[in-house]
């Protein structure tokens, strides 16, 4: 008994959606609103970053959310919440990139801009070279496979730990590893020579 | 102590340097100029593009939330008799087709599963029987209406076509363990991930012991991501599947771009179907496609002793042992005669008339246990099997005999 209890405790304090899931799980939909609410931002950004414009990231952020209702059911409570959406999110932009391959189209979205960039630069000089880095590393992390994306993303702009990304993609840690390694060593192919403004 | 490699200094980076390391590193890198210029410049190709990110306004978060609870009480809205009016013609001709084919009923009802018996889904099926088609025999129950044989022999391989590709078998997604002789495979298939590492081979076990067989290539470690809806990368370095694969699988299938374009080499014969045997410049290869069930994976590969390179072929290991070719093509293709069913998901994990029918008929609220990996899916499921997979999908069948 006492040890059900400190188990309850513990995955309590390991998921703090916890209550809120069950509730979902249960077909509260006020909760899976809260849940929607509390993540809205970070799947969006996810989807964002791993495809080709706003329009196919709003489709995936609705999509996760609608197969996460869905498999509701399932859901393991043990695995935290974000882990298993990011693990959606990401499917369905591998998904969403897939089909963007084939028709061979090369979409870079003027939605991203270089603002707020410029945190660390005094003058115009460095913004331009900052700029240039940005699209440069922007292109080169469109140009990952999905796979590799999908790592890369979780790790750098999503601040995932390693073990936080295996969970979240369902691989090992040393694919995270393998394939962040890779993502990283072609961006660095990629910006080349702009490296050595700020080596 | 000489400069690190790139990965270790990115470790570093990430605050995912073991302990026993970092002390050692630490201080490299703050007396290494060149480690520390790496590292910067990497911080900084990081910052700028995570900074770049400009997120929409809240008011266009509410508007998808709005958009997102209209999709979901639509989709929970969702009535069997949305798909009658589609399938009307097609059931009533399986009827007489297995009026035909069959004197007794195809299918018994498997105990245990008292969601057969509900109230609900007799009422559904005597009104699409009576709907349909008044003049039909009154059907056992409505599973029989999409029941069909497919005996390995009469599916023939159409590349055009991805829906007969995971027709010769049925269940699968097992778990299956092997090695080659000096490397190990760790990891296991279904619900999880196969990782093996370079140069490995081994099985995994498909359905009642049906054998999948996976080889890795060369120097490269591939992954197969089971439980998350894509197949990732190829497995063996000389099958490369871009050209090879259905239009329709490469949704399904991610390609690894680590192969230069020149070193593709397509073989369309061994994507579609189960076991291969052929017969090529005197040699016998054989190949075997590993569906996994959830999406669509083919993995072809020669059973072959891989150390010193050549394709002689050593039979299949299974978590029985080594399997000879004949034996493994003997199961094969025994497996592929057992009834089975197909059920066929769009890319957005709807199914199409017929199987949302199939399930209508046998499962209520069979949404609910539809997982979201089925999408841009066909699914080929031993027909006793139906139930309890769909409501064990992520059941995880033992492997016996490691």
């Amino acid at each position: 008994m006492l040890l059900s209890v400190l188990l309850v405790i513990a995955c309590e304090e390991t998921n703090p959606d916890l209550e809120l899931l069950r509730k979902a799980k249960n077909g509260d939909r006020e909760a899976f609103g809260e849940l929607f609410r509390k993540y809205e931002k970070r799947v969006f950004r996810v989807a964002r970053r791993m495809c080709g414009s706003d329009d196919e990231a709003w489709d995936i952020t609705q999509d996760a959310f609608i197969r996460a209702m869905q498999a509701m059911d399932r859901y393991d409570t043990q695995y935290r919440f974000f882990t298993w959406i990011y693990r959606i999110t990401t499917n369905l932009a591998i998904n969403y990139s897939q089909k963007r391959m084939r028709r061979r189209e090369v979409c870079f979205d003027e939605g991203f801009s270089a603002d707020g960039q410029q945190t660390v630069q005094d003058d115009l000089d460095d913004r331009v070279a900052c700029d240039q880095l940005f699209r440069s590393v922007e292109m080169a992390v469109e140009k990952l496979t999905p796979a590799l994306k999908a790592v890369f993303v979780l790790r750098v702009d999503q601040q995932l730990s390693y073990s936080e990304i295996a969970e979240s993609l369902g691989i090992a840690l040393g694919t995270v590893m393998s394939r962040l390694n890779r993502a990283r060593g072609k961006i660095r192919e990629e910006v080349g020579s702009m490296l050595g403004e700020w080596e | 102590m000489k400069c690190p490699d790139f990965e270790v200094l990115m470790l570093m980076l990430d605050g995912e340097l073991p302990e026993d390391q970092l002390k050692e590193v630490t201080d490299h890198v703050e007396s290494c100029p060149h480690c520390r210029r790496i590292i910067r410049s990497q911080e900084h190709i990081e910052t700028s593009w995570r900074d770049s990110f400009r997120s929409p306004g809240d008011d266009k978060f509410r508007e998808i939330e709005q958009q997102l609870f209209e999709k979901i009480n639509h989709h929970s809205s969702r009535k069997w008799w949305t798909v009658i009016p589609i399938a009307a013609g097609i059931v009533a001709v399986l009827l007489g087709v297995k009026l035909i084919l069959s004197e007794k009923p195809l299918i018994e009802k498997p105990p245990g599963y008292p969601m057969y018996e509900s109230e609900e889904h007799r009422t559904v099926t005597e009104q699409m029987e009576d709907s349909f088609s008044q003049d039909a025999p009154e059907a056992e129950s409505g599973i029989d209406l999409v029941m069909s044989e497919t005996p390995l022999e009469t599916q023939p391989i159409q590349s055009s076509d991805i829906s007969v590709e995971t027709d010769t078998h049925s269940r699968i997604s097992s778990t299956g363990y092997g090695s080659d002789t000096d490397r190990e495979i760790s990891g296991a298939v279904s619900g999880g991930n196969a990782e093996m590492h370079a140069g490995a081979s081994g099985t995994a076990q498909v359905g009642e012991g049906l054998p999948g067989v996976f080889v890795t290539g060369g120097e490269r470690e591939e992954s197969i991501d089971v439980s998350t809806g894509a197949a990732r990368g190829l497995i063996h370095e000389d099958h490369y599947y871009e050209e090879a694969v259905p239009e329709e699988a490469e949704e399904s299938l991610f390609y690894d771009d680590r192969i230069p374009d020149d070193e593709i080499i397509s073989s369309p014969e061994s994507v579609c179907g189960g076991l291969h045997q052929e017969e090529s410049e005197g040699e016998t290869v054989l190949s075997l496609d590993m569906d996994t069930i959830g999406f669509t994976a083919v993995f072809s590969a020669p059973v072959s002793s891989i150390d010193d390179g050549t394709e002689e072929i050593v039979g299949i290991q299974t978590c029985d042992g080594i399997m000879s070719a004949e034996e493994a093509a003997i199961l094969w293709r025994d497996s592929a005669k057992l009834l089975s069913v197909e059920l066929v998901f769009d890319i957005n994990g709807e199914p199409d008339s017929m199987t949302a029918l199939l399930l209508d008929s046998l499962i209520p609220e069979w949404y609910l246990y539809i997982p979201f990996i089925f999408r841009d899916t066909t699914l080929i499921i031993q027909r006793d099997d139906i139930c309890e997979y769909f409501v064990n999908v992520n059941s995880t069948p033992a492997c016996e005999n490691e």
